[in-house]
């Protein structure tokens, strides 16, 4: 009697550690959601600068800029950080909008003027620095997904899933045209 | 242990004192052999800096070597002769002290054998030592501006902040190397960290960790604390991760994983300084020094580095071999090309992101 309530209670403790981890896993998830929209805000911050001074140099590149201050309102908006399918378009939002701002400053290298500008020279080093931590968060996320996915999807995660409101999350992956090869013809 | 090794060591240099050719005026070469990549250009700057004291530092070695032999001369017959009266020492003792209190005899015979080595072999360390205050200046300002002490003000006990530096009682430090190498500043000195053990009769010191602390400045912008320390194992890193203020930080790299524990206090931070290519970089550079033990901390805007290494660095030549700096030029371009070589392969001089 007293190995059968041993056991009991052993499988009831197995199972608080595994509803505390998808816990701590799903508050590491939150957590990177939170560490990508500070970088994604810093971002935002530098695009009104870059439109700014683009726009009086860069006439023929009109429907680009309209594209990134569209983006930009589309990804500024709140989400819900509990919904999968939200987060997945808060990220499909963030990821276009980093397209297009990538596309500008490509750009930019076509107009020298623009190039030469010391404004623009300082926005160019913020927006690398900032790109650079959006990758560095994008990791941290993916990370926090994995791990989130991996106790849920392991049984008895899945039960367990229900009762800490744990859901399986979408990753961070790069969009369609960041992984088609790039041919040097199109720049050359 | 160390100074059994160094009477070791000594002993051996003091019988090639008795070499009948050792005072015999050798040629000398006048000609450094830029073999090298690294060493391209030195052979102008030998001519300018160097060659002009090679005569007067040839005459000090000479010098140095004279004095070494007539107090090998003297010691020598005192240190054959010494076995002999033990015996009587030992009676003399045992009447005084009794038998249980020879381990002091004994300890007081290696300490008077070791002063004599130390008397005999005094102007040869003098010399040697004046070859780094006076020769390696010369040599490390081909690389621009790059200063060198023997001694240093710096301690281990300065980077504790990283934790990565082990528990020492004793600390040997010298060597230090101040100087910028493509826009990356390096501050470097030498030192050997022992730790006092306790035995049951007596204690002895154990060397925690010999080698280079070196620290760079970063090519990143970062505010935190992270660090990449060794891989302890499973138990090792459970109790690091229990005990450290700062949040473990899984990677993706596997191999990576399997070389280095990374702690931080800021898990974007940590990922935004340890890039996917960064982290391979620095697998590499634990191969080129044998293997998993590098280990560093970026803080405060640097990157402090523990690199463990067997020999002493930044030594002079043989004292024995007739001074022309060639030689001790040779291995001090090597050792800091392998500084340089850190900065390049982790190319720190670069602001890509990388």
């Amino acid at each position: 009697m007293e190995i059968f309530i041993g056991i009991i209670f052993l499988i009831i403790i197995l199972f608080y550690f595994l509803y505390a981890r998808i816990i701590r896993n799903k508050n590491s998830v939150l957590e990177a959601l939170s560490g990508i929209d500070v970088q994604l805000k810093n971002r935002s911050n530098l695009i009104p600068n870059v439109l700014t001074i683009a726009k009086k140099f860069m006439k023929h590149e009109k429907e680009l800029l309209e594209n990134v201050t569209k983006l930009r309102t589309k990804e500024s908006q709140s989400y819900d950080q509990n919904d999968p399918s939200s987060i997945k378009d808060h990220i499909s939002a963030a990821t276009a909008l980093g397209s297009e701002l990538g596309k500008v400053m490509i750009s930019v290298e076509a107009y020298p003027e623009l190039k030469s500008n010391e404004t623009m020279i300082q926005a160019q080093l913020t927006y690398n620095e900032t790109e650079a931590k959006i990758a560095a968060a994008r990791r941290f996320y993916n990370s926090a997904v994995s791990q989130l996915n991996n106790s849920i999807e392991i049984f008895p995660g899945s039960i367990l899933a229900k009762y800490a409101n744990a859901q399986i999350m979408p990753f961070y992956e790069a969009d369609e045209a960041s992984r088609q090869p790039i041919s040097a013809e199109k720049f050359l | 242990m160390s100074l059994i090794i160094s009477v070791f060591v000594n002993f051996f240099k003091i019988l090639r004192l008795f070499n009948p050719n050792l005072l015999k005026s050798k040629p000398i070469g006048n000609f450094f052999e830029e073999i090298e990549p690294y060493e391209k250009g030195f052979e102008n700057h030998y001519k300018k800096y160097l060659r002009d004291k090679v005569v007067k530092f040839e005459k000090e070695r000479l010098r140095a070597l004279k004095i070494a032999r007539r107090n090998a001369f003297i010691c020598i017959p005192i240190m054959l002769l010494i076995p002999f009266g033990i015996p009587y020492l030992i009676l003399i003792w045992v009447e005084s002290f009794g038998d249980g209190s020879l381990d002091f005899l004994f300890f007081g015979i290696f300490i008077v054998y070791a002063l004599l080595i130390w008397f005999i072999t005094n102007s040869m360390t003098l010399y040697q030592e004046s070859i780094k205050t006076e020769i390696f200046p010369n040599i490390l300002n081909f690389f621009g501006d790059f200063q060198y002490n023997h001694e240093t003000q710096k301690s281990a006990g300065s980077f504790e902040y990283s934790g990565l530096i082990p528990h020492f009682t004793r600390e040997t430090s010298e060597d230090h190397i101040l100087g910028n190498y493509k826009g990356v500043s390096i501050d470097l000195f030498e030192t050997e960290l022992e730790k006092r053990v306790k035995t049951k009769d007596s204690s002895y010191y154990k060397t925690v960790f010999k080698g280079i602390l070196i620290t760079l400045s970063m090519n990143k912008r970062f505010k935190g604390k992270t660090v990449v320390r060794k891989d302890s194992g499973i138990i090792g890193n459970w109790f690091k991760k229990k005990f450290s203020s700062l949040k473990n930080v899984k990677l993706e790299d596997p191999n990576f994983e399997k070389m280095f524990e990374v702690y931080s206090e800021d898990q974007v931070e940590s990922r935004y300084l340890l890039t996917v290519t960064f982290m391979e970089r620095l697998k590499e550079l634990a191969e080129t020094f044998g293997g998993k033990s590098i280990q560093c901390c970026f803080y405060n805007k640097e990157l402090f580095m523990m690199i463990p290494i067997k020999k002493d660095m930044f030594e002079p030549g043989s004292i024995f071999e007739p001074e022309d700096f060639i030689d001790d030029s040779k291995n001090l371009l090597k050792e800091l090309n392998l500084i340089f070589n850190i900065i390049d392969q982790l190319k720190l001089n670069m602001k890509i992101n990388l």
